[in-house]
């Protein structure tokens, strides 16, 4: 709220055609089955971010665009006596959008690609499992809402990654995006 | 309680711990002849690994490998180190894996070390390979373009029939002298 009170509004408005740049911020959620005795489940959240940026189409009420951008997913970890199982991920992503004005609102859905890298971790486990590198191009959907101050956007969205070998990869977020 | 007989419950106690951590020579002949047998299914698949064993200055055989079935996971394995053609150390391997597998995966797996500075540096403890070290697995002639690498050379061949090739890198080692 206290960047809205730092930057000239406009009234609110429905989205409109053009450039966009943003970032948000948001909770991570990784849900990944193990197969070690010794960690029976990994089912942990850490904060997260992206910046994004993308061009909107408006059509009457119909939005239609385009994003890329990257996300970090955090370092989320889980902790089991001494053993310790740690990820650490990020990714670029890609997503077509499609989406309605309702009044000063506007709702969007998406669906895209990540292109996502991993680092792995177990400690504390004798004998040690060390760590590994993983990556991947998965897809990914998600659903949103926004409203607009004349050129600054503010959205909340929550995004699902179906990264291979995970029960669950999502992340909510909310975040400032402007329109040049 | 009397200073006797704490004297003798030490005794015991250290005796049991002793006994727990010894060397199990039944365990161990087991596992000799688990590895005899993952030597001959080797080159009875390419004869022409027998050069490696000739060559080497010691070699490890660990019979099989068991990975996870799911997700993140851990792959684990006993085997034996040789010197000169007879056991000199218990080896286990540990290794993080990732991925689904239907019923997990089973494999042999052979490290051959070219010299005595790279077997020296394997016996040191903490062996570990790098994320970049990739096994040969073994098919009838594999061995006849197989060379040391950083003066180790690594086969694996599935059990069970199934055609893989075993990822190795990360993998971690242990050497306990018998």
């Amino acid at each position: 709220m206290l960047s809205l009170a730092l930057v000239p509004l406009g009234a609110v408005q429905a989205a409109e055609s053009g450039f966009y740049l943003g970032g948000s911020i948001g909770q991570a959620s990784f849900d990944v089955p193990t197969d070690i005795t010794e960690i029976p489940s990994f089912n942990e959240d850490d904060t997260g971010y992206k910046v994004f940026g993308g061009y909107n189409f408006n059509i009457g009420i119909i939005n239609l665009g385009v994003e890329g951008g990257y996300v970090d997913f955090g370092n989320p970890s889980a902790r089991f006596n001494t053993a310790v199982l740690s990820i650490d991920a990020d990714g670029w992503n890609v997503w077509g959008i499609g989406g309605v004005n309702l009044g000063p609102f506007d709702v969007f859905a998406k669906v895209g690609v990540v292109s996502w890298d991993a680092s792995i971790s177990v400690t504390g486990l004798d004998p040690g499992l060390g760590s590994l590198s993983d990556s991947g191009s998965d897809p990914g959907y998600g659903l949103g809402a926004r409203i607009s101050f004349g050129r600054l956007a503010v959205r909340g969205e929550w995004e699902v990654y179906e990264i291979e070998d995970t029960d669950d990869v999502s992340m909510f977020s909310v975040g400032l995006a402007w329109r040049f | 309680m009397n200073t006797r007989s704490i004297w003798a419950a030490c005794v015991i106690l250290t005796l049991a711990v002793a006994t727990a951590n010894a060397w199990d020579p039944a365990k161990t002949q087991e596992l000799d002849q688990k590895a005899q047998a993952a030597k001959a299914t080797l080159l009875e698949k390419d004869p022409g690994m027998q050069r490696f064993f000739d060559a080497a200055a010691g070699y490890v055989i660990i019979p099989t490998v068991g990975k996870g079935g799911v997700g993140i996971g851990g792959a684990y394995g006993k085997g034996l180190l040789y010197e000169g053609g007879k056991s000199t150390a218990e080896v286990s391997l540990s290794q993080l894996t990732v991925g689904f597998q239907w019923g997990g995966q089973a494999y042999s797996e052979f490290l051959f070390f070219e010299d005595d500075a790279a077997l020296k540096d394997f016996k040191r403890g903490n062996f570990e390979l790098g994320a970049q070290v990739s096994a040969v697995a073994v098919t009838v002639g594999a061995s006849a373009d197989a060379k040391f690498n950083n003066g180790v050379a690594i086969f694996t061949y599935a059990k069970g029939g199934l055609m893989y090739e075993a990822t190795v890198g990360g993998q971690k080692f242990k050497v306990s002298d018998k």
